[in-house]
């Protein structure tokens, strides 16, 4: 027969923050820039994303016109791989939870 | 630089010596600055961050420490591929003539673009700017002239590059 300790026990948690215990999604966002050219942007989309050419036109207008656009989404190690590869084309690219 | 779309898809670029002897120089200028401190202007414009979310700044360390490294290595890749494709080229009557399939291609338009945001980050470029007559014969004159030139043809062989793709 085992004996029970009568003092309290400290039980660790795990460090789970809100937003793995809740799943949230992120988004990626591309920002304005004043050097590549609508073009390029427009290739870029369509090749890391498979967009058509009418949707990565329409997206690049986007981020000229209105200074961003949103441009993928889904869980953080996605977006981080979305962000990497926009970066790696030379475009800016963030990422964070949708408003 | 003259830029002819091949049937079969492969583009023929044809360099003048002043204009070979540029693209060449680009891979060492860019390695030199993969080097500089992380507060270059340049260097952060060529890695920006991917939080902008202070409350992630661990996340965005994480981030950088594991993509980084990859990313300086493609990099590195695509200035080898384009430097090999000018290796490979022929004199021709009007210059250094190079042939290009999609993946040079690819490896060009991204390093041309690269150097382009490098020169428009040391000029300051924003939306506005507008160069004139003094600006090119003044001490900014080769760089305004190489980004304009980079512009052109990375414009060029995005074209090329853009015919190749689906609608």
């Amino acid at each position: 027969m085992s004996t029970l300790s009568t003092a309290p026990v400290e039980v660790e948690l795990p460090d789970l923050d809100e937003a793995t215990l809740t799943d949230k999604p992120w988004i990626v966002v591309v920002w304005n820039d004043p050097v590549n050219t609508m073009q390029y942007v427009v290739w870029v989309f369509q090749k890391l994303f498979g967009f058509s050419k009418s949707k990565a036109t329409k997206l690049m207008y986007q981020v000229h016109y209105e200074g961003k656009a949103m441009v993928s989404d889904g869980p953080r190690e996605k977006c981080e791989g979305d962000v990497a590869r926009l970066h790696a084309h030379g475009l800016w690219a963030t990422m964070e939870h949708p408003s | 630089m003259r830029v002819k779309v091949r049937r079969g898809g492969t583009v023929e670029v044809t360099l003048e010596a002043g204009e070979a002897e540029f693209v060449r120089s680009i891979p060492a200028q860019m390695q030199a600055l993969y080097d500089a401190p992380p507060d270059d202007p340049a260097r952060a414009r060529l890695f920006p961050r991917a939080y902008l979310d202070p409350t992630e700044d661990r996340a965005e360390q994480e981030w950088e420490a594991l993509a980084h490294p990859g990313m300086v290595r493609d990099r590195l890749d695509l200035h080898s591929r384009m430097v090999a494709g000018l290796d490979a080229g022929t004199p021709g009557r009007r210059g250094l003539v190079v042939s290009l399939d999609d993946e040079d291609l690819n490896a060009w338009v991204m390093v041309l673009n690269e150097m382009r945001l490098v020169i428009g980050s040391r000029l300051e470029v924003t939306e506005d700017t507008v160069w004139a007559a003094d600006d090119l014969a003044g001490p900014d004159g080769p760089a305004i002239a190489a980004y304009e030139w980079l512009g052109i043809v990375q414009t060029e062989l995005v074209e090329a590059l853009l015919g190749s793709l689906p609608d």
